[in-house]
């Protein structure tokens, strides 16, 4: 228990850290929420009225402590552009982002593992150096290139699916699934290609262990060797490289929300950045924090599953 | 058989769409406000053209025309404005527009009862406004600015509404229906209009879409039936497969040298540049031939006041450039650094050509890539830079146009000071005469060339893809989507 409250103490003090250096930076940059908000064509009156509302003109003591106290009441505060709650907006966009990241990650598993196995058991073989040479392809391909592609392919050649019409799940589940499906595949291809990769070595190096060499003498055969006791040692690295990858998964759905015009988290922060928006990209900070905490906690459970000789207080 | 399939897809296609009667507009940005009295930005006025109408409205050749006001006129002085109201208008909540609607809306711009107004302008020019009856109003002017009919066109709002921000309520032919920031903003059809003719469509979705990229997608897949603002290298990209139209906009594309900042500040120097520049090769690689040269800070779209035959004024020379450069005391030329906003690619191209063409008689130009919101900051409103490409939207009035460059406005950028200039501007708003006021700013503009406070490149065509079957379309020389003329067939 001692082992969590420590860890979750750090985390703590990792993100106050992130919004600190976030607040600063703010500060530092060129550029101001309401003239990016307002344009080229504001008037005066009309500036001087959106500054002085979104306290633009106050010393920096006072927005440091208005800052501060909002912090800690747990209050994200109004967005400066939308004028709109900041949970709001992004409890709003969490469901595209999430649906996104869990879609990529079930492709990631259910096609990356099982292609690494059948990798490491071919070897040198052609199955298994076609599978490498593809997935050296997919780790090259950027994927907001292969989204590009695959709009294209899907959307616009064979429009089996509409780039940019996100549906909601409520409204149309189906609808939902097929919007999401491109930009998942997309977020998907380079992490699958790099799982394929660890999950061979990770075999092969299980391989060279005695443990195999005693179940094949004993006449057990490569495939049941291969499932019921390399892959359960294999995994653990594996687990942590998909820790990893969940996190890395945020991070392409900036980008490839960007492609695809979905409504996500990933695109709200990229404008939040943009138009200077301090409330807005600190709500985001926390919650990208959080999640991450959320992935961490999830991965030292599965550890805890899959080797019971893991214990958590080994780890602290 | 391949045939007969495509017809069945084309026929389904037409079908769907005339069952929906809806158009996906893709936009570039969000609204700034809602609330029509605190809109600034160009996006907003873009899309909410549809849903607020002023007492006049601007119409497609660059007038006003009566919306809400049935009739106007205008004292001999030019002090005095007296409207007469449209019987029968309706807001969108189904109530009818009265006096007081009225009285409140141009209050709340010119500010009352010791509260500051939302319109500098009201605040500047208006001392009075009241109601005659109820059916007419009369504002009269402080200071005389006979350019002031066009800023009737500002929104009519009802008093009773609370919230003019989170449900805002106008008199347009479309009525809000909602706005998800950064996703989409939805008008319906008005069934009251006062204009029973319009609009001619159910819905409109404007679509927020800020990659370029991704807004042209959206349109192959069929996913957006308007895409408007591409530029010539986008329109040859869709190719004549699609319905493109392409129209001059009112806007001015220039190159601002800081007049406060060395050696910008010598005549010699903004002359040279100008010698130094090829617009017409500029326009020929930028927008692939799709522009209008310009010579001063007016395009020819606004045919009243535009000022013909200066756009050679500065003929393209390297010799002359050279010479200039020379008596200026830079006889090899000198560094200087060129900011753009990264987001408007067309500015981007521009700067990278006009480079180039400084380099030809020894000026070397870096080009300085910025934020939009730095450009804003930086550029535009501190006003630390050298040089920068931009390209102002239009308005209505010459007067807006041309205040740009009086030395006490606030959004001077260029750092222009005239005094000769400041007075023609003056004078030519106190002008009822239209002929007098138009002369008035033609000489303003042979003041900007002559004086070369910017290197004034083109008007870029404006350049609008519609989907196959969608018609009707008005271009306006304004920043605006005009939705109530358009329908499929």
């Amino acid at each position: 228990m001692f082992v969590y409250l420590k860890k979750l103490f750090a985390m703590f003090l990792t993100v106050l850290l992130v919004l600190l250096i976030t607040f600063v930076t703010f500060e530092i940059i060129p550029g101001n929420p309401a003239l990016s908000r307002l344009g080229v064509d504001a008037q005066e009156s009309q500036y001087e009225a959106l500054a002085a509302e979104l306290g633009l003109n106050d010393p920096l003591e006072i927005r440091l402590s208005r800052w501060l106290k909002g912090l800690f009441t747990g209050d994200l505060g109004i967005s400066m552009r939308y004028s709109v709650p900041v949970s709001e907006l992004i409890l709003d966009r969490l469901p595209v982002t999430i649906s996104l990241a869990v879609m990529a990650l079930v492709l990631i598993v259910l096609i990356g593992i099982p292609l690494g196995i059948v990798s490491a058991k071919y070897g040198e073989r052609l199955p298994g150096i076609l599978i490498t040479l593809i997935s050296q392809i997919g780790m090259a391909i950027p994927s907001f290139w292969s989204g590009i592609i695959l709009i294209y392919i899907f959307g616009i050649v064979l429009r089996w699916v509409s780039p940019g019409g996100f549906v909601p799940w409520s409204q149309d589940a189906y609808g939902a699934f097929k919007s999401l499906i491109l930009p998942a595949v997309a977020i998907a291809l380079p992490s699958i290609a790099s799982i394929i990769r660890y999950t061979r070595n990770s075999i092969m190096d299980q391989m060279k262990n005695d443990y195999v060499q005693l179940a094949l003498s004993k006449g057990l055969n490569l495939n049941s060797v291969l499932l019921r006791h390399v892959l359960k040692n294999a995994l653990i690295p594996i687990i942590t490289v998909l820790g990893m990858i969940a996190a890395n998964i945020l991070g392409g759905s900036i980008v490839i929300e960007q492609v695809f015009t979905l409504p996500g988290v990933g695109r709200l922060l990229i404008n939040a950045i943009t138009t200077r928006d301090l409330p807005l990209v600190q709500g985001m900070v926390l919650y990208i924090a959080f999640i991450i905490v959320v992935i961490n906690f999830f991965i030292d459970i599965i550890y805890t599953v899959i080797d019971p000789r893991i214990r958590l207080v080994q780890r602290g | 058989m391949r045939r007969i399939v495509l017809i069945l897809i084309l026929l389904l296609f037409a079908v769907t769409t005339l069952l929906s009667q809806r158009i996906v507009v893709a936009v570039m940005q969000d609204p700034d406000f809602l609330d029509p009295h605190r809109a600034a930005a160009s996006g907003t006025y873009e899309m909410m053209f549809n849903v607020f109408e002023g007492l006049l409205k601007p119409d497609p050749n660059g007038t006003v025309i009566p919306a809400i006001a049935e009739s106007y006129s205008v004292s001999e002085d030019g002090m005095l404005y007296t409207f007469t109201l449209r019987s029968g208008v309706k807001f969108h909540d189904g109530s009818v527009v009265t006096v007081d609607d009225v009285l409140y809306s141009l209050n709340r711009l010119k500010g009352s009862n010791g509260e500051r107004g939302l319109s500098s302008d009201f605040e500047k020019f208006v001392s009075k406004i009241e109601a005659v009856d109820d059916k007419t109003v009369k504002v009269e002017l402080s200071t005389l600015n006979t350019d002031f009919l066009e800023k009737f066109i500002v929104a009519i709002i009802p008093e009773s509404n609370e919230n003019h921000e989170k449900n805002p309520v106008g008199t347009g032919p479309f009525r809000f229906v909602e706005y998800r920031p950064g996703q989409r903003l939805v008008i319906e059809r008005f069934e009251e209009y006062w204009n029973p003719e319009l609009p001619k469509v159910e819905e409109v979705e404007f679509r927020i879409i800020p990659d370029n990229q991704a807004a042209i997608m959206s349109f192959l897949a069929g996913e957006v039936q308007i895409l408007p603002r591409l530029d010539a290298i986008q329109a040859m990209v869709l190719g004549d497969r699609y319905n493109l139209l392409t129209a001059e906009q009112n806007m001015v594309q220039l190159m601002a040298m800081n007049h406060a900042v060395e050696p910008f500040d010598d005549i010699r120097i903004r002359r040279a540049i100008n010698h130094a520049v090829d617009k017409e090769e500029v326009i020929e690689i930028v927008a692939d031939g799709y522009g209008t040269k310009l010579g001063s800070n007016m395009s020819p779209i606004m045919s009243t006041y535009y000022r013909e035959g200066l756009e050679d004024y500065y003929e393209p020379s390297a010799e002359k450039a050279k010479a200039l450069l020379s008596e200026a005391g830079y006889p090899d030329g000198f560094d200087t650094k060129i900011t753009v906003p990264s987001n408007y690619q067309f500015h981007i191209d521009t700067a990278q050509v006009i480079a180039e063409q400084l380099k030809r008689v020894g000026i070397r130009a870096e080009i300085e890539l910025v934020e939009w919101s730095v450009w804003l900051d930086r550029v535009y409103t501190a006003r630390e830079y050298e040089m920068t490409i931009i390209g102002l939207t239009g308005k209505l009035s010459a007067y807006e146009i041309l205040r740009r460059y009086v030395s006490d406005y606030p959004r001077n950028f260029f750092n222009y000071s005239d005094v000769e200039y400041d007075r023609i501007i003056g004078l030519a708003i106190e002008k009822t005469a239209v002929e007098e006021k138009a002369s008035l700013f033609r000489k303003a503009q042979e003041i900007l060339t002559e004086d070369a406070a910017a290197v004034y490149i083109m008007d870029p065509n404006f350049i609008v893809a519609l989907a196959p079957n969608l018609h009707g379309y008005t271009i306006y020389p304004l920043y605006v989507q005009d939705m109530s003329t358009l329908y499929y067939r």
